[in-house]
């Protein structure tokens, strides 16, 4: 009974990770700077989820979620004319993160409506909880 | 005495749902946890296992009347995992096999109710498999939380129902 909260916490906190991650890459969406103040257009971040390890005598049973934070370094950043930016290349081109929003609104809902199918289903769990302690009256 | 009350009510059966249901419920909540997992593969307990070892065990309850005394297998097949007593070897002292039966139904409904009915397994590919590898449908998932606890429910209302009667006989009131 505990143990199904436990795996739907992991469910909540992943996709509130993952709900930050999408906020911290719409914030940025214009940074054309690292944190040291070098000209470097922000990476894009994501949330890589994976099924959380179990041991021997956890297995067959059910099993929460792990998430990694990765930065996407593949894509290319989005070039803009901009010639009296001062972070403009020779060439007049300023490098802006490669951040879509539309993308990141889908994710962001996505993540929302995941992490509302985890609280439904740590509420299930409660209503199962309270049906069991009904015996005891 | 009291556990010859209880063994010959559906009591155990009803215990032995909620605790599936329960169980099931472990399974779910992972499967929701990962619906964003790339080749997560959704799980669920063996149910229909479970019902037709529920159905063995209620014919059995109704051509006997109790649990107390058991055939070596069920028409399942179903055998004890472990024998920790020794139940089934003939050379056990009676003594044994005496207390054994004194003291209720878990070793003889264990035979109906293995442990492998706990351990989740792959769900059926039913669902589209998505590109990652996973075929996640939280429709699907809710549904079978949704049927899953409202049958938690059922078997402890109905455990409630039988706790009353007996309460009823005991305090010799309605």
């Amino acid at each position: 009974m505990l143990n199904s909260i436990d795996i739907s916490t992991s469910g909540l906190v992943a996709q509130r990770h993952r709900l930050n991650t999408i906020a911290e890459n719409l914030a940025n969406i214009n940074t054309t700077r690292d944190e040291n103040g070098n000209i470097a257009p922000f990476q894009r971040r994501l949330v890589r989820f994976q099924q959380q390890e179990q041991s021997s005598q956890e297995a067959g049973r059910g099993a929460g979620v792990q998430f990694q934070v990765e930065v996407d370094q593949q894509s290319e950043p989005r070039k803009v004319y901009q010639p009296g930016h001062p972070d403009a290349d020779d060439d007049g081109y300023v490098s802006f993160p490669n951040i879509n929003v539309v993308t990141e609104m889908v994710n962001a809902m996505e993540a929302s409506r995941a992490y509302e199918a985890n609280i439904v289903s740590i509420n299930m769990t409660k209503e199962m909880g309270r049906n069991s302690l009904s015996i005891l009256q | 005495m009291f556990n010859s009350l209880l063994n010959t009510s559906t009591i155990p059966l009803l215990e032995q749902m909620a605790s599936f249901s329960e169980r099931r419920q472990e399974v779910l909540a992972g499967n929701v946890a990962n619906i964003d997992t790339p080749d997560y593969k959704m799980r669920d307990l063996p149910v229909a296992d479970f019902k037709s070892a529920m159905k063995a065990a209620v014919e059995r309850l109704q051509s006997s009347g109790s649990f107390a005394s058991e055939p070596t297998k069920n028409p399942e097949g179903f055998y004890p995992q472990t024998d920790p007593l020794g139940l089934l070897n003939p050379q056990t002292p009676s003594t044994i096999e005496n207390s054994a039966s004194v003291l209720g139904n878990e070793l003889d409904l264990s035979r109906y109710f293995p442990a492998k009915l706990h351990e989740a397994q792959h769900a059926d590919p039913a669902n589209v498999v998505f590109r990652d590898g996973s075929n996640r449908s939280i429709e699907h998932q809710m549904m079978e939380m949704t049927k899953n606890s409202s049958l938690q429910q059922f078997s402890i209302e109905l455990m409630n129902a039988q706790f009353r009667t007996l309460e009823a006989v005991i305090s010799e009131r309605a």
